[in-house]
């Protein structure tokens, strides 16, 4: 079962970052230094990525051309998946990071029975759905949390929260935010688990993240429902780690320290993982170029120059005698026993 | 090997198991092995063709034969063309490090659906080379290598290669329902 | 072709928004946590739970007094935690008869940590003891 090692490495963080929670001294170490240092390595890891991608080139033109690309004016351009200007290509990445159109556009394919099977294919919103929501859920968290990074806090985050927690169910009031978030990610797993072809292709670098987020989400909801932490207390430490005066006010609960280690791990693991999609997306060649080979030259910087152009004369003169022999007609006939005499008088 | 009918490979991919409609290999895709028989596989070029192009290593040999007649030293000289080509293509780079495994490509790439093979699905197809790219780069591969799947470069895989790649005709349909960054699954 | 410019453009926008909570904070001066006034027990010797209880789940007993009074009617007296006097279920009546001012004691904290409570969506906030410029 490649998902038992996930399951095993995440279980073990959460007891590390509990038991280390519970005394002062090592409360430091995980609530202090492990995320200072886990925030460098995200920012650090994803530059140093980002850096190694930039160095090799691009040095062919590949936009995935999805729709009818500019052509005649009586012929209908799909402006934004064949897009030939800048502006489109604008357009075209905006949908796609926001909101997730490719993936919107999945089908999928199934064998109906009948007297002959037959295959079909029907529209499939499953994976958008759970994705997007995922993915947007989390965002507005990550956003929600700056009210423990900033003093005063941000304008806005309180507008967020109210939103947020529309539906004022208990106290403190549930946001809902958390509750699909959790759905989303709960969905993307079992997913994982019970759909055949996902399940072979999927590694434990897949489940992990999954897991690790889930994990993430449930402590991160067990400190404000369950345990309800002192959150003045937290908000001292956090606004200690980001105006870099460290400090550890005491009296937090293990379970906040839980929920920093596998936030701590989480920014660790970003960079070297398959999660680094996120800043991926942006330097995508299939999806951020403009489909106009025809007309701006793109140049290769790599192109060998002794590879020499092969003109179709070139090519019909090295095979000239194959293609008289297969019947393959040639624009110049082969040299007639006459003809060939008098090239080689004129030579001589 | 009788020319199978349309109507035969249609009831086939429907009844027999495999994985597109559903049953799952009793293997890791790790573990099983490919098969070369008759009617399987792109024969290869003759060697005169091959050195005409002025390409190394011309010689007769057929990959259904157990030996493959590879020249010494043939891991280092796939490792550094790897390098190589990560060096020359930055979309090789990019997709190898990023592809999520969401699976949106597999039930779109012709060969998956007529065969059923999960090896011909567009992102297995490429982890087939994603396995051996992490063995070698990735930075947590001593300790991860077995959560991430990682697979030392080895005739076997050599094997796959070659099978899986020449079923693949570069249509790139799979690039355009790829969520994160429209992977085409055919490396340069 | 190698876009560098395109990629030192995102890098530093990246890293001016990685950054700017850093910076945000830097510029916004002080930000030491506040300490509530006005907690002092005016008459009673006890709250009516202990002070780690109110500090963490105070919502929670308010919520559980709002539902037993006005869902049930059960509106009778608690006790205060050292069970010396009775103090009436109620916000207005019971928990502000000590602590008078909601902007020294309730918003400090709430303030500090964002807390938006919808208490006083239905609840009209006492008259500020010294300065009633926040009563609404």
């Amino acid at each position: 079962m490649k998902v038992l090692r996930p399951i095993i490495a995440v279980i073990a963080l959460i007891v590390a970052g509990g038991v280390l929670g519970m005394s002062q001294g090592t409360q430091m170490l995980v609530g202090v230094i492990l995320p200072s240092i886990a925030f460098l390595v995200l920012i650090v890891g994803i530059i140093r990525k980002v850096i190694d991608w930039s160095k090799s080139p691009v040095p062919f033109k590949i936009p995935t051309t999805c729709g009818q690309a500019k052509s005649l004016s009586f012929i209908k351009e799909d402006r934004f998946d064949c897009p030939t200007s800048k502006s489109d290509v604008i357009v075209r990445m905006f949908l796609e990071i926001f909101l997730f159109r490719s993936l919107f556009r999945n089908t999928s394919a199934d064998v109906k029975s009948g007297d002959l099977p037959k295959l079909h294919y029907g529209p499939s919103l499953w994976l958008w759905l759970f994705g997007i929501l995922f993915h947007y859920t989390f965002l507005t968290i990550v956003f929600r949390h700056l009210r423990l990074f900033t003093e005063p806090v941000l304008p806005g985050l309180a507008l967020l929260e109210y939103l947020d927690g529309f539906v004022q169910i208990g106290a403190p009031v549930l946001y809902q935010s958390d509750l699909i978030f959790m759905g989303a990610i709960t969905a993307l797993f079992i997913r994982r688990l019970i759909m055949p072809q996902v399940r072979y292709i999927s590694l434990g670098t897949d489940y992990f993240p999954l897991l690790l987020i889930f994990a993430i989400g449930a402590t991160g909801m067990l400190m404000r429902h369950y345990f309800r932490v002192d959150i003045t207390a937290i908000k001292q430490l956090t606004m200690g780690l980001v105006t870099l005066n460290w400090a550890n006010p005491g009296n937090i609960h293990p379970v906040f320290f839980m929920h920093v280690t596998l936030v701590s791990t989480l920014m660790i693991y970003f960079p070297f993982s398959k999660l680094m999609h996120a800043v991926g997306i942006f330097f995508s060649p299939t999806r951020n170029m403009a489909n106009d080979s025809r007309a701006k030259r793109h140049i290769n910087p790599w192109n060998d120059p002794n590879i020499k152009p092969h003109s179709y004369a070139a090519y019909e003169d090295e095979f000239r005698q194959f293609m008289v022999d297969a019947e393959i007609p040639v624009d110049k006939e082969l040299p007639s026993a006459s003809a060939a005499e008098t090239t080689e008088e004129v030579t001589a | 090997m009788a020319i199978p009918k349309v109507q035969e490979l249609r009831k086939a991919v429907a009844t027999e198991p495999n994985l597109f409609t559903g049953a799952i290999p009793r293997k890791d895709w790790q573990d099983t092995f490919t098969e070369f028989k008759e009617g399987n596989f792109a024969y290869p070029a003759k060697p005169e063709m091959v050195a005409y192009h002025k390409f190394p290593n011309s010689r007769v040999w057929s990959p259904d034969e157990d030996d493959w007649k590879l020249p010494d030293g043939w891991e280092d000289i796939i490792l550094t063309g790897l390098k190589e080509r990560l060096g020359k293509f930055r979309s090789l780079k990019l997709f190898m490090d990023i592809c999520v495994r969401c699976g949106a490509c597999a039930d779109k790439c012709h060969f998956f659906l007529g065969t059923g093979d999960p090896k011909n699905m567009p992102v297995l197809r490429a982890e087939l080379l994603r396995s051996v790219y992490r063995n070698e780069y990735s930075i947590g591969r001593k300790i991860l290598g077995k959560m991430q799947g990682n697979r030392p470069m080895t005739v076997k895989v050599l094997k796959e290669w070659f099978m899986y790649s020449y079923q693949c005709t570069e249509c790139r349909r799979c690039s355009v329902f790829c969520p994160t960054v429209s992977i085409p699954l055919k490396s340069p | 072709m190698y876009d560098k410019g395109k990629v030192l453009l995102g890098l530093a926008i990246f890293l001016v928004l990685a950054l700017s909570v850093v910076g945000y904070n830097m510029t916004a001066g002080d930000n030491k946590k506040p300490e509530p006034e006005d907690a002092k027990l005016k008459g009673y010797t006890a709250c009516v739970k202990k002070t780690d209880y109110m500090k963490s789940s105070h919502m929670v007993l308010l919520n559980q007094w709002r539902d037993e009074v006005i869902r049930e009617g059960k509106r009778e007296m608690v006790e205060t935690a050292d069970g010396s006097l009775m103090v009436e279920k109620s916000l207005q009546n019971g928990c502000m008869k000590c602590h008078t001012s909601k902007v020294k004691f309730c918003d400090t904290c709430h303030q500090y940590a964002s807390v938006k409570p919808y208490c006083w969506d239905c609840h009209l906030a006492p008259v500020e003891p010294t300065d009633g410029k926040e009563a609404h």
